[in-house]
């Protein structure tokens, strides 16, 4: 049966109307494509962390706290703390110097010097940067 | 992990079919019963999951028999009461305005394939989800407790928020005895799917069907925001929820049957039970209820019990106190009203608001004006919640606003436009007289 026609002006305002949303539809793949080829072969943000932060969760207990240490440059509003917490949940994990166990996330190998000024002595290295101390006590 | 979504959602669909029975053969209103039964399944589920949670968090076979509890209840009701009612839906016979249908189809087929890209990168999802939603469920999936989240060392987990995703997600889990993120995935996926499955159902149900493919196709076209599911934010499923209810209402007035208000009140519940902002929602559904289906609207309350009725008891035993803020609510508007007028609004190649009022100015309006009023009460509600108790003021607050909304504004426009079948030539189309005679 041939499809009749509706109103030109209405056509128009339909057309109009649905070729945009399809464009904004395509466009969005399209983004998502780009970000996909960024990031979709490597875990990255969240998912990352609980990758490279497997391994430490398993050699911690699974109750109580731990302290945090990290020498990057730059954690805004504490994002990297954030994300260790997600990884190492239900263990608290605090930004202080209070607990014998300290979970190291390193943005670049600490000098000797470091971790004597820190009184930090290394469990053990997970790579990535992840790093288990013990607080030396003095 | 699969098995436990398919239960929660058969229970779900048989759920509705008891409240909104219907033929056994797939029928038009199925499009809109279908994701109201997904929606109505994951709310109770994550109810059920939460009592389980509080009775006795390590029985594996707790968590397990109490879904098949409610499955084999659900299946009862249904073949008490679903099987025999005899179909409500009216039969409308009109001649469909087929570009719309395949522009939708390429819309859908487009954005399945854009969601998988920005989903899987993101496994546990943007920072709301895997900080809020996704970290509740960890802590009490490897035995921490509600206690431990109310260190204050943890505020930013938000412990008082409702329960209904870490709900879900926590549920997943127990049933697979794993951590598995595809959980997350799949419970934003199926919220995303019956949203914009319920867009389609509800438009082709109070209008007609070309009209629902022209609303499927805004809505995806709507990226940015089918995006924001893809990351697993809060913002979708509460979206969701809001969607359902509205949509039930007016199928509820346009059926005349008075039951579907319980679905809608399910699904504010389960809004409230999903983010602070819901029980604000949910009493502007309620009024919205009670405005358009008189006593029937009545109902609307009845369905509201489980979802309301747990966030009360999470609140009153278990969250942390919270003190409310307050704030001036001009800045507030000031920042919805800049990003409402952003070129690129929710992923829109072009300034949306502009290229629907040349749509409105061209198809012309309809009468059904009653749903704006609906989104401007909802507005006014997701304003005050923002007052009084978001810590998170200004722009992100304003954008949430949005988020929430935009299902019901576009569902407002689809009511409201003429619809393609309404604008063919009548002389033509004895049909589509017989439709129009219909829905006067």
């Amino acid at each position: 049966m041939k499809q009749k026609s509706l109103p030109a002006l209405a056509q128009a305002g339909l057309y109009l109307l649905l070729s945009l949303a399809l464009c904004s539809s395509l466009s969005f793949l399209l983004d998502a494509l780009s970000y996909f080829r960024r990031n979709g072969t490597e875990l990255s943000g969240s998912t990352g962390y609980i990758v490279r932060f497997e391994a430490l969760r398993k050699d911690l207990p699974t109750a109580g706290s731990v302290s945090y240490w990290s020498n990057a440059d730059k954690d805004p509003g504490d994002l990297e703390l954030h994300l260790t917490q997600f990884a190492l949940a239900p263990l608290l994990v605090e930004k202080s110097k209070t607990h014998a166990l300290v979970v190291g996330n390193m943005a670049k190998d600490p000098t000797a010097e470091e971790l004597r000024a820190e009184g930090l002595t290394v469990v053990k290295d997970y790579g990535l940067g992840v790093v288990l101390y013990r607080r030396i006590l003095r | 992990m699969i098995l436990s979504l398919f239960i929660s959602i058969h229970t779900g669909f048989l759920l509705v079919r008891v409240i909104w029975p219907g033929r056994s053969r797939w029928e038009p209103a199925d499009w809109l019963r279908g994701p109201l039964g997904v929606l109505t399944g994951l709310g109770l589920s994550s109810i059920v999951a939460f009592l389980v949670q509080l009775a006795d968090s390590t029985n594996r076979g707790l968590w397990i028999l109490s879904d098949l509890f409610l499955w084999a209840a659900a299946l009862i009701a249904y073949a008490l009461l679903g099987r025999a009612a005899i179909a409500e839906t009216p039969v409308r016979q009109t001649e469909l305005w087929a570009p719309a249908k395949w522009v939708a189809l390429a819309a859908v087929v487009t954005m399945v394939m854009a969601y998988a890209l920005m989903a899987l990168p993101r496994q546990t999802g943007d920072i709301d989800a895997w900080s809020i939603w996704n970290m509740r469920a960890r802590f009490l999936f490897r035995g921490g407790t509600f206690a431990t989240m109310a260190d204050p060392l943890l505020q930013w987990i938000h412990p008082e928020f409702p329960y209904a995703l870490s709900a879900l997600v926590l549920r997943s889990w127990r049933w697979a005895a794993a951590e598995s993120m595809a959980a997350p995935m799949s419970i934003a996926a199926l919220f995303v799917a019956s949203l914009t499955m319920a867009m389609y159902g509800a438009v082709r149900l109070v209008r007609t069907p070309s009209q629902g493919f022209v609303a499927l196709v805004v809505l995806l076209g709507s990226a940015g925001f089918i995006g924001n599911g893809a990351v697993q934010y809060a913002d979708f499923p509460l979206a969701a929820f809001l969607f359902g209810s509205i949509a039930a209402i007016a199928a509820a007035e346009h059926l005349a049957s008075p039951r579907i208000a319980i679905l809608a009140g399910l699904c504010a519940g389960f809004a409230a039970w999903t983010k602070f902002e819901g029980i604000f929602y949910a009493v502007a559904l309620a009024g919205f209820a009670l405005w358009r289906l008189k006593r029937a609207g009545l109902l609307f309350f009845a369905g509201a019990i489980p979802g309301c009725a747990m966030l009360a008891y999470f609140k009153m035993m278990i969250a942390p106190v919270t003190q409310a803020s307050s704030a001036d609510v001009l800045p507030l508007l000031t920042a919805v009203a800049s990003k409402l007028f952003t070129f690129a609004f929710l992923g829109w190649v072009f300034t949306p608001f502009l290229v629907f009022a040349v749509y409105l100015y061209c198809v012309g309006l309809s009468k059904r004006k009653h749903v704006w009023i609906a989104l401007a009460a909802l507005f006014v509600s997701g304003c005050l919640a923002v007052l009084v108790r978001d810590d998170n003021f200004g722009d992100a607050a304003a954008i949430r606003l949005i988020l929430h909304l935009w299902p019901v504004a576009l569902f407002a426009m689809m009511v409201h436009a003429n619809a393609p079948e309404e604008l063919l030539p009548a002389a033509d189309s004895p049909r589509v007289n017989k439709a129009v005679k219909l829905r006067k």
